[in-house]
């Protein structure tokens, strides 16, 4: 007996196609999803924090120097952590009795350090040099968005590997002057086409080599 | 050309194949076990640091010149600088300075800096005889280890940034207070005070 007409051949053949379309587009969605700055970065999305340290209200109204806590960001691979030596410099005098800074005192007075959530954790099989990116021309804000804004910061980009690539393969479209390498809401002062090139050259950057895979992976 | 059940397994090692790529995001890379404490004791790799001797001085730490990492000669502070003080020294002392004194010393040193108005008590101000008279060597001893209600910031200053930055504090004091006398003559008629 003939169930299926002849008909069904084609019907068969495009729902096979379609089927592996549909799996196609719903893995894509999901790496896509996986790699976006929502579930990567969680943009928005402020980490708690021990003590609810405030770079709005130290870096954008007081206007204290990133340097000024972050010292070794501008040399040395590892950005690190202010340590409470640094908070006590003003805050042997300023806010004294703040129980906010309550863990801020017993850190100072005991020397265990406070243990900060990290924000910005890089993929283990990266070697980031954090100095270089800052002597090279790469302003906080490129990282880091706009801190000066935050309350409690989040992670402003995704961070993934095609995210470090972007750059990477076209620094001059990045970097930025020596003395605005802290400056927030940084616009260029001239065309960026421009300026990017003649940075090229002042910051001597080969960019040749800069995509290779050794300048992050041992 | 295809017979029905050749391209039935076609399909089925396609899917196979696109069912892999799901298993990537079990494979995370990005944590491994590493031996991130350097000198916690693993018993497969031992610890990844050795032990430092006691007297070892690590590199760049030696502390033999007192007179780059102390101010000092002979147990006395000297107004005398460990190198050369240039306009790029000053420039690298104005970033320095504006970095780490501003918040308290104000931009031109007058002890003005924002934190006073919210409760730091003012420092001095540089631009009195008693403390333009004071020696380079105060200068850098202080930053580095603080004095009354100042902490110190040699554990955040490299001590060629500290005489950097003492170097632009001389500029300021300078700026500030100079005998119209004793500027060149092309300056004095510059600076419109001859004619007062």
């Amino acid at each position: 007996m003939q169930i299926f007409r002849p008909g069904v051949n084609t019907v068969a053949k495009i729902s096979i196609l379609a089927g592996a379309l549909v799996t196609v587009l719903v893995l894509n969605f999901l790496f896509v999803q996986d790699r976006s700055p929502y579930s990567r970065a969680r943009a928005g999305i402020a980490v708690a924090q021990p003590v609810r340290f405030s770079h709005q209200l130290h870096s954008d109204q007081l206007n204290i120097s990133c340097n000024y806590c972050h010292a070794s960001a501008n040399e040395y691979a590892y950005a690190g952590i202010p340590d409470t030596h640094t908070c006590m410099s003003c805050h042997s005098q300023i806010a004294v009795y703040s129980e906010l800074l309550e863990p801020v005192r017993t850190s100072y007075e005991t020397g265990d350090p406070l243990v900060w959530n990290k924000v910005h954790d890089l993929a283990e099989h990266v070697y980031f040099n954090h100095g270089v990116h800052v002597q090279n021309g790469v302003g906080c804000e490129t990282c880091h968005g706009r801190v000066d804004q935050m309350a409690l910061v989040w992670q402003a980009e995704t961070m993934t590997m095609a995210w470090c690539l972007e750059c990477h393969f076209a620094p001059e479209d990045f970097i930025r002057p020596a003395d605005e390498i802290f400056t927030f809401g940084y616009e260029p002062p001239i065309d960026q086409a421009v300026l990017g090139e003649q940075l090229l050259e002042e910051y001597e950057i080969n960019p040749e080599g800069l995509g290779d895979c050794w300048v992050c992976h041992r | 050309m295809l017979t029905p059940k050749s391209s039935n397994r076609l399909v089925l090692v396609v899917l196979a194949a696109f069912s892999v790529l799901l298993l990537a995001s079990c494979m995370n890379m990005e944590e491994q076990p590493k031996l991130d404490e350097p000198y916690v004791f693993d018993p497969n790799f031992g610890t990844a640091w050795r032990e430092l001797d006691p007297n070892a001085i690590p590199r760049g730490w030696e502390r033999d010149d007192t007179l780059m990492f102390l101010g000092t000669v002979d147990g006395e502070f000297v107004n005398d600088f460990p190198m050369d003080v240039d306009r790029e020294l000053i420039a690298e002392g104005q970033v320095q300075y504006e970095s780490f004194c501003t918040p308290c010393h104000g931009f031109a040193g007058y002890g003005d800096g924002i934190l006073n108005e919210e409760g730091f008590p003012p420092p001095a101000s540089y631009h009195t005889d008693e403390l333009r008279a004071q020696p380079a060597g105060y200068y850098f001893d202080v930053i580095s280890n603080g004095r009354g209600n100042m902490l110190g910031y040699g554990a955040r200053i490299e001590p060629a940034d500290r005489w950097a930055i003492v170097a632009y504090i001389r500029a300021l004091q300078y700026s500030q207070y100079q005998v119209l006398d004793e500027l060149p003559p092309d300056l004095q008629a510059e600076s419109g005070l001859l004619n007062q």
